[in-house]
């Protein structure tokens, strides 16, 4: 029996892995895409006019750096004649008046800016570059013209107590919506868990802050807690379903599930340089390979919970195990839970604590 | 909030867009990081909230739109009224729709 596949609803855009910003918990995989790997804007436009065919209705541009991208403007007014809604995922630097008002012009309908931390000084250390001045005014462009804003900040053990100061910060640049997203693990973030993980008081005393912000704001802005799945008992969905709501369009045209699929060894992407979408999308393996439940390993095999979280996250299994059809480690009733306990573990001990310096994330190099 | 309603006129969100999904042959509401599939009514409501119709008004267009039926089941003006005023506050405190005080396009 042929498993039924239901279209997909949105498409990340990865423009470019290039990025101003050196952000220790970077989702862009180890080995970057080179400039010269990237697709051109005559590519971008095929991609998306097949993409809306398909029934993508949501197109969200993001990198690295989509603004270093040459004519975003120009992939924001195709994706907009194809009555896709289109949000742009920016650190902000290399976003100037003149580029928000042609960004409106082109039709954008909604920009989210990255911020590091809510001070200069921290904001600045985490990204390794002087940013947070000109995104603190670039943001104030954005509401003036009159978008629609939200926030995205990534949340670890360098930030999280300072998680008021950011939800005022938000609330003072007018944001509609606040994206509190804690470290995923993966490619550089996995690479610095020892300096990232929270300890679980840390996350505890956070959690309580977002939930009191989140009802005192309640009619004025949107807050998201994407949740510290380290602490979780039971694994997150992997983004709604492994190729079940959306994709990944790389830089170099790769088509992946997910951002961080492609560092899943033994799977093998396909490229739109040579597949149309909806072939990729229907027919190959690497989509396919985890849709529905015949792949699962036991215990989720028989679980209840089977349904909402699918399993959890094929990379992270991949990952911290090796095994990408395991079950998430994440999951209490993992074979491999032990390998997360181990890390909350060293997060918790102020012994086992050691001082160990960030590993920023570099630009793609030969 | 009830009585903000009846005097106001609902708009749709500026962050929010309707589409009409062709492919799935399905009325959506976009947001930002979200897609609603809405059913015909709700996006019947939705398109007539732009900010110039009062939920009295919205409920005459909508009432006018469908077809009369002589039957017992088709519900009364004010039942109408009632529903439309339920589900744009639904809206409202979703944040897809505001409630202006004035007219406005």
């Amino acid at each position: 029996m042929k498993r039924q596949v239901e279209p997909p609803f949105s498409l990340l855009a990865e423009l470019t892995h290039r990025c101003p910003l050196h952000c220790p918990y970077c989702s862009n995989p180890l080995e970057m895409a080179l400039k010269e790997q990237e697709l051109s804007t005559e590519d971008w436009c095929r991609v998306l006019t097949e993409a809306a065919e398909m029934g993508v209705v949501e197109v969200h541009f993001s990198g690295g750096e989509p603004l270093l991208f040459p004519n975003i403007e120009v992939l924001v007014e195709h994706a907009n004649e194809l009555e896709m809604y289109t949000n742009l995922i920016t650190s902000g630097v290399g976003l100037t008046e003149e580029k928000v008002y042609e960004l409106k012009e082109a039709g954008l309908a909604n920009v989210q800016v990255s911020f590091q931390a809510a001070d200069r000084e921290l904001s600045n250390r985490i990204g390794g570059y002087k940013a947070f001045d000109h995104k603190r005014a670039i943001v104030e462009v954005i509401k003036e013209a009159g978008m629609h804003l939200s926030l995205n900040v990534v949340l670890h053990q360098l930030n999280l107590d300072q998680l008021d100061r950011i939800i005022q910060l938000a609330e003072e640049v007018g944001a509609e919506r606040l994206e509190l997203a804690n470290t995923q693990y993966y490619n550089w973030a996995l690479r610095n868990r020892d300096q990232l993980l929270p300890s679980r008081e840390q996350i505890a005393r956070a959690q309580k802050v977002y939930e009191a912000e989140k009802e005192r704001l309640a009619s004025k802005m949107e807050i998201i807690w994407v949740i510290p799945d380290y602490y979780a008992a039971t694994p997150k969905p992997c983004m709604g379903g492994w190729g079940a709501i959306g994709l990944t369009v790389s830089p170099n045209g790769d088509v992946l599930p997910c951002p961080t699929a492609g560092m899943i060894k033994g799977l093998s992407f396909e490229n739109v340089r040579h597949q149309s979408l909806s072939c990729i999308w229907y027919e190959s393996d690497s989509f396919n390979r985890f849709r529905g439940e015949e792949w699962m390993p036991s215990p989720c095999r028989t679980c209840d919970l089977r349904h909402e979280d699918g399993g959890g996250c094929r990379c992270q299994a991949y990952a911290l195990t090796g095994d990408a059809t395991a079950t998430d480690p994440a999951c209490q009733w993992a074979p491999e839970h032990h390998l997360i306990e181990a890390a909350i573990s060293g997060a918790n001990d102020d012994m086992d604590r050691q001082e160990k310096p960030l590993v920023y994330r570099r630009h793609p190099s030969k | 909030m009830g009585a903000i309603i009846e005097t106001g006129y609902p708009k749709l969100a500026a962050k929010g867009r309707l589409k009409y999904d062709k492919v799935r042959e399905k009325h959506l509401l976009l947001l930002p990081e979200k897609v609603v599939v809405l059913n015909e009514t709700a996006a019947s409501i939705l398109a007539l909230c732009d900010g110039t119709q009062s939920v009295q008004t919205i409920t005459e267009t909508l009432r006018a739109s469908l077809e009369i039926r002589d039957t017992a089941a088709f519900p009364t003006f004010d039942k109408m009224v009632a529903d439309v005023t339920k589900f744009v506050m639904d809206m409202t405190e979703e944040g897809w729709v505001v409630i202006q005080h004035e007219k406005t396009s």
